[in-house]
């Protein structure tokens, strides 16, 4: 084996190549259904009171590593006019509490009275997770009356569209009163990051299957018939996913660290083998050609996007022809094939990088227990000033060049509207509230606290320095973070015209394991969750597929 | 009202900065929020005793003084009519948690509290609270019993409520423009 080389943060860290990541087996949804695969989890559904045309509630309980975790789902009826997926909506087609253990009759008779308004209720800490959900009202309804006429939906469709209710927030962690992630991320099976929203959106994926099918049946009992599982395993869920993300990059550096260096260490184990086995090499160029299909079938609306997904499918030819030949032969071919992908764009690159993760389970999925982060920064007050500056100018020298009294680099200001706390973008020299900026403008307060640890003298430590200079904590904390965990900050100026949000947004969304972007604006974006995961009796079920893990950028398949 | 501890921490934060207190500082002050309430104490109280008279540097409660202490700079410190000296307790125990340090926090009458990153030890911190002058030395380590984190603290709802009205002066007024354009996405959803 080769020494083990990361790729620089100076590379990894931007938001050109974050917003280019594609998920792979180290995202979260993935180590999710292994584990649930593993243990053969068994979903039940003790309670179904739903009426005939689809409302009602029920419960999804799962038993993981140990515990129990039920699903409340609410479905309530909706006017269309209320269906938006802002955070700013006040009502939702349906309406979801992830639950410690089994609810009580009097714990749904409580959550059904709260859950249907979402944040403007207060819940406990048996609850773990809070979400909503809206139909496509499209697919829902293609669904069901194709169903309840006896026939299969539309394939095309539900490749097209790929979920029957799309997610438009999923609080976890304390919010609105719902259990802290530190009451028990130490259990067995919930310590990676976003378990319980993870296990909350799969469970809510189920209720939508249930869902279509119950109204099917009800519309119509003797024609109806069940969904192919294949139909039903290409069915995910949908999310819409806002700016409300982006910050979330920012405000924790060392978990995004962490993310960040198994992913690279994940690539760096890959491209150390010498020699691959031909089996490896086999997967890799089977799935490089459903990657292909699934890429074609990859198609939206957004200029910019779709520009690069053409640009994508162009490239993944070549870098096809390149693996099926010769070429691959010689000694460490997935090295040579990183560096030989600095040719093509960067979404290619990465989707090369998601690509040899892949076949490599037994090197790279012990990695994936290092991705949280229980601490947050702390300030080490000895060191000195001279120590700190040294770090800034190595870790921050992008940010030092840029410009901050110019309007370019000063032009986007990040806030949060009294409207629902909505997370929003502004125009500074257009738009009011400027001086209520969120401290997103890292580089802009790295630059500002150089200038003043270059005016101090070099052996004062940290600790006078920020008792005289208090108003330099901010930046001083995140630059001294940035010599233990060099993954933790995003090396672009993100106040700047070039930040695009939606790069912030897929990044993190590929952590979670989401694919078909479908960017509705710079900062804002759909995406499809679980879409070909297994369903719940799949992994119930070890025989009932050949590999419970195998739907990394899925298709979907002709009978 | 019962409430998490990162809705704790949430709300300090906000609080400490729509008093005008400095980023990295609202979030040292958050910190020790969230270390109080998780050790049982009104860690949001504190916050606002802290907070809400606005932010003057050569007053506001800050962890420099133990910071100074963790580096060797000085070997003690004096806070005179602190705000909280709750908080200050607080910020001691982060303090004493990011740096292995123990501190003592003493008063005119004797009464000494002393804090690690884990805890305190000695006199309950709110026998301290009146305390025109208190004096931060460092301290041999503690022994203390640690009761892990708790499911839930239970928060006087006028605190709640006044440390809300600070918050809100973080966010930015709602317009028909900012609706729109500011988060990217239409206002309706039936696809």
């Amino acid at each position: 084996m080769n020494s083990l080389t990361l790729r620089a943060p100076d590379q990894v860290m931007r938001l050109e190549r974050m917003g280019s990541f594609f998920p792979t087996r180290l995202s979260f949804m993935r180590t999710l259904i292994r584990r649930l695969a593993d243990e053969q989890a068994v979903v039940s559904r003790p309670v179904w009171e739903i009426s005939d045309d689809g409302f009602g509630r029920a419960v999804y309980s799962v038993w993981l590593s140990g515990y129990q975790y039920s699903l409340v789902a609410f479905s309530t009826p909706l006017d269309p006019s209320q269906r938006t997926d802002r955070v700013i909506a006040e009502a939702w087609d349906s309406t979801y509490v992830l639950f410690d253990g089994t609810p009580t009759t009097a714990d749904l008779d409580r959550l059904q009275l709260a859950a249907p308004t979402q944040e403007a209720a207060r819940y406990r800490p048996s609850e773990l997770s809070l979400s909503r959900a809206n139909r496509s009202v499209r697919l829902f309804d293609h669904v069901v009356d194709s169903l309840s006429a006896g026939h299969q939906p539309d394939e095309e469709m539900i490749a097209s569209v790929g979920y029957l209710m799309r997610t438009t927030a999923v609080y976890g962690n304390g919010k609105f009163g719902i259990a802290d992630r530190s009451n028990f991320a130490d259990r067995p099976g919930m310590a990676d990051p976003f378990r319980a929203e993870m296990l909350s959106v799969w469970l809510t994926r189920e209720f939508t299957h249930d869902l279509v099918e119950h109204v099917a049946r009800r519309r119509s009992p003797d024609t109806f018939v069940a969904l192919e599982p294949r139909l039903r395993r290409h069915l995910g869920i949908g999310n819409s996913t806002g700016l409300g993300m982006a910050p979330y990059l920012v405000s924790h550096p060392i978990l995004i660290n962490n993310w960040m260096t198994a992913r690279e260490t994940a690539l760096a184990r890959v491209r150390a083998i010498e020699t691959p086995s031909r089996a490896s090499t086999e997967a890799v160029r089977a799935l490089l050609g459903r990657a292909r299909r699934h890429v074609d079938q990859w198609n939206v609306a957004d200029q910019r996007q779709s520009e690069r997904i053409a640009v994508l499918r162009r490239e993944l030819v070549e870098v096809h022809a390149l693996v099926d030949s010769p070429w691959l032969d010689g000694d460490s071919p997935w090295d040579r094939l990183v560096v030989e992908s600095s040719r093509w764009s960067i979404e290619t690159q990465e989707l090369i990088v998601a690509l040899l993760l892949e076949p490599h389970g037994e090197l790279v999925d012990e990695l994936a227990t290092q991705m949280s982060s229980p601490i947050s920064p702390t300030l080490d007050p000895s060191m000195t000033v001279g120590e700190l500056a040294d770090i800034v100018r190595d870790g921050f020298d992008w940010a030092l060049e840029l410009d901050f009294d110019s309007v370019p680099e000063t032009i986007q200001f990040w806030y949060v509207s009294e409207e629902k706390l909505e997370p929003r973008l502004g125009l500074r020299y257009e738009e009011a509230g400027a001086e209520l900026e969120q401290p997103l403008d890292i580089a802009r307060r790295v630059k500002a606290l150089v200038a003043d640890l270059e005016n101090s003298d070099s052996t004062e430590s940290l600790a006078v320095f920020l008792d005289r200079l208090p108003g330099h904590r901010f930046a001083a904390l995140r630059a001294q973070n940035l010599s233990r965990f060099p993954y933790a900050e995003i090396r672009d100026n993100l106040i700047g015209e070039g930040c695009l949000p939606i790069d912030m947004l897929r990044s993190k969304l590929s952590f979670f394991g989401a694919s078909k972007f479908d960017p509705k604006s710079d900062r804002w974006t759909r995406i499809t969750l679980y879409q070909g995961a297994p369903v719940a009796s799949d992994v119930a079920n070890a025989d009932a597929l050949a590999n419970p893990d195998d739907w990394w950028l899925p298709v979907l398949e002709e009978s | 009202m019962i409430c998490s501890l990162n809705e704790v921490g949430g709300l300090a934060r906000k609080a400490a900065v729509g008093a005008g207190y400095p980023a990295g500082l609202a979030q040292s002050v958050a910190a020790a929020a969230v270390w109080l309430c998780a050790l049982g104490r009104d860690g949001l109280g504190a916050v606002l005793d802290a907070v809400e008279d606005g932010y003057t540097p050569a007053v506001a409660c800050s962890p420099s003084p133990y910071e100074m202490i963790a580096a060797g700079d000085i070997r003690e410190a004096i806070v005179d009519s602190p705000r909280s000296a709750l908080l200050l307790v607080g910020l001691a125990g982060i303090t004493g948690r990011a740096t292995g340090s123990c501190f003592a926090l003493s008063n005119d009458d004797g009464t000494t509290v002393r804090v690690d990153g884990t805890g305190f030890s000695g006199s309950a911190p709110e026998q301290l609270a009146h305390a025109s002058r208190i004096v931060v030395t460092t301290s041999p380590a503690i022994a203390h019993s640690s009761s892990g984190t708790p499911h839930g603290v239970d928060i006087d709802e006028s605190t709640w409520a006044a440390l809300q009205v600070l918050a809100q002066r973080t966010y930015v007024p709602a317009t028909d423009e900012s609706r729109l354009r500011g988060a990217g996405a239409g206002l309706t959803d039936n696809d």
